[in-house]
């Protein structure tokens, strides 16, 4: 998202789910409403408009949950470049739900991820089991009576059902437990959700780039395996915006950083330069943190 | 000038108990907090079947049987006064078609425009509907509605995407 986050530093505290500002902002005069600007908007020239639409903070703050994409999107954008052997990325059986609130939250997010690739994999009897996973860490996180129902109603004859129904539902169960934690004021567990969501899903994308690539020949579009440096970018903006506590778990601090590392080094500002070399840094770091974060401690 | 308190304790039920009536109202406000509470959190995964949401689900829906695209559950709703625009950002892959689903309802048709991750506007010349779009690269793109400033009243919105 090169050139998006102009001015930044001196930005406004925002949503964490916000998108960069776009460049050269004009942001409206102090008490000018919004509204008032955009009406006056429609009658400028289509550079103008743009301009300061764009900019307005008010219009930014209207973030739905559609303004990040789902795994779904980025595995069918894999499957140009690539046919996939979707059920080789299976994860072996998940562990027992751990105690720590935060591990948990990422652990989610990587099963939220699981199921969209066991839906690409059309396995009905996977949808099942990961139904129960997800049911068993979301009680961890007392959403268990919310989320239960929802995760029920999607999953439990997840055999025969439309995949788009199914596939819909699997979102909807994760926007439930999203509004749950939201009401509870754990923002940051919907963040760590979320960002372990991605982790899965690049490292699923970096092993079906690799399964597919032939011996010396280059991947067909590197920048994927991150899904785009632009994507990477906004997990490590979600990631500054949860605070660094006493007592945090190790992990949290390790997605932390290693987060960032790896937006720097997919935006050219740090690492190598050489591209098969960034795809197996960017692999040997997920793996590790997914591994961190699954491990009991 | 100072309008009355509502008395709801003053509430007399045919025995003669305040008593009895202000368990009662207490039971009834809780009820009612709780239904509320029940609602706000069901419209959270579900969005209320309003007449937009309908009309964006049958255009989804559509797309999905005869395009083959995959929709999303998640979606955008929201009342825009006249005059009144939203630019909402959406994440597309470059590899991927995508289709959006606009319904409406009220006093005037949104237009909708899309910008690239620069700001860039990309001419669509589309007002509701469903509107196609293959990005040219991935990336944040974004989603501009607007009413026009002469509509007889506020636009209920509902927005959703789908990807093949």
């Amino acid at each position: 998202m090169a050139g998006l986050s102009g001015g930044q530093g001196q930005e406004p505290e925002r949503d964490p789910h916000s998108a960069p500002t776009c460049p050269a902002p004009a942001v409206p005069a102090e008490g000018e409403p919004a509204e008032e600007a955009a009406a006056e908007a429609t009658d400028r020239s289509p550079t103008e408009v743009e301009a300061e639409v764009l900019s307005i903070q008010e219009v930014e703050a209207e973030l739905g949950a559609i303004s990040m994409p789902t795994p779904g999107e980025y595995f069918a954008a894999l499957r140009h470049h690539v046919s996939p052997r979707w059920r080789r990325h299976y994860r072996g059986s998940i562990s027992e739900p751990q105690t720590d609130r935060q591990k948990v939250a990422l652990e989610l997010g990587g099963m939220f991820a699981d199921g969209f690739l066991i839906l690409e994999a059309k396995d009905g009897q996977g949808i099942a089991n990961i139904a129960r996973d997800l049911r068993s860490h979301a009680t961890i996180l007392g959403a268990g009576e919310r989320f239960g129902p929802v995760c029920g109603d999607a999953f439990q004859s997840g055999r025969g059902r439309a995949l788009e129904v199914v596939r819909r539902d699997l979102e909807r169960s994760q926007l439930v437990l999203a509004e749950f934690l939201r009401a509870q004021r754990d923002e940051k567990l919907v963040a760590l959700i979320q960002v372990g969501l991605w982790l899965r899903t690049f490292q699923i994308g970096t092993e079906v780039l690799a399964e597919n690539q032939e011996e010396g020949s280059e991947h067909p579009k590197p920048t994927l395996c991150v899904g785009s440096p632009a994507l990477l970018e906004r997990l490590a903006m979600l990631m500054e915006k949860i605070p660094a506590v006493e007592g945090e778990a190790e992990c949290v601090k390790d997605v932390r950083a290693d987060v960032e590392n790896l937006a720097n080094m997919w935006l050219g500002e740090a690492g190598p330069r050489r591209t098969e070399s960034k795809v197996e840094r960017t692999q040997d770091r997920i793996q590790r943190l997914l591994r961190e974060i699954s491990e009991k401690r | 000038m100072t309008e009355a308190k509502p008395q709801p304790f003053a509430v007399r039920l045919p025995d003669g108990s305040h008593a009895r009536a202000r368990r009662l109202y207490r039971w009834l406000a809780a009820l009612g907090l709780a239904l509320w509470l029940a609602g706000v959190a069901g419209a959270q995964g579900d969005p209320p079947q309003t007449p937009e949401v309908a009309a964006a689900e049958r255009i989804a829906n559509r797309l999905v049987a005869e395009e083959k695209y995959a929709f999303r559950h998640a979606s955008w709703r929201g009342a825009l006064k006249p005059g009144k625009l939203v630019v909402l950002p959406v994440f597309l892959f470059s590899e991927n078609d995508y289709a959006f689903a606009l319904g409406f309802q009220g006093g005037a048709v949104p237009s909708l425009s899309i910008f690239d991750p620069n700001g860039k506007a990309i001419p669509t010349g589309v007002s509701a509907g469903a509107f196609r779009f293959k990005p040219p690269a991935t990336g944040h793109y974004y989603i501009r509605l607007r009413i026009p400033a002469n509509a007889s009243g506020p636009v209920e919105c509902c927005l959703n995407y789908g990807w093949r």
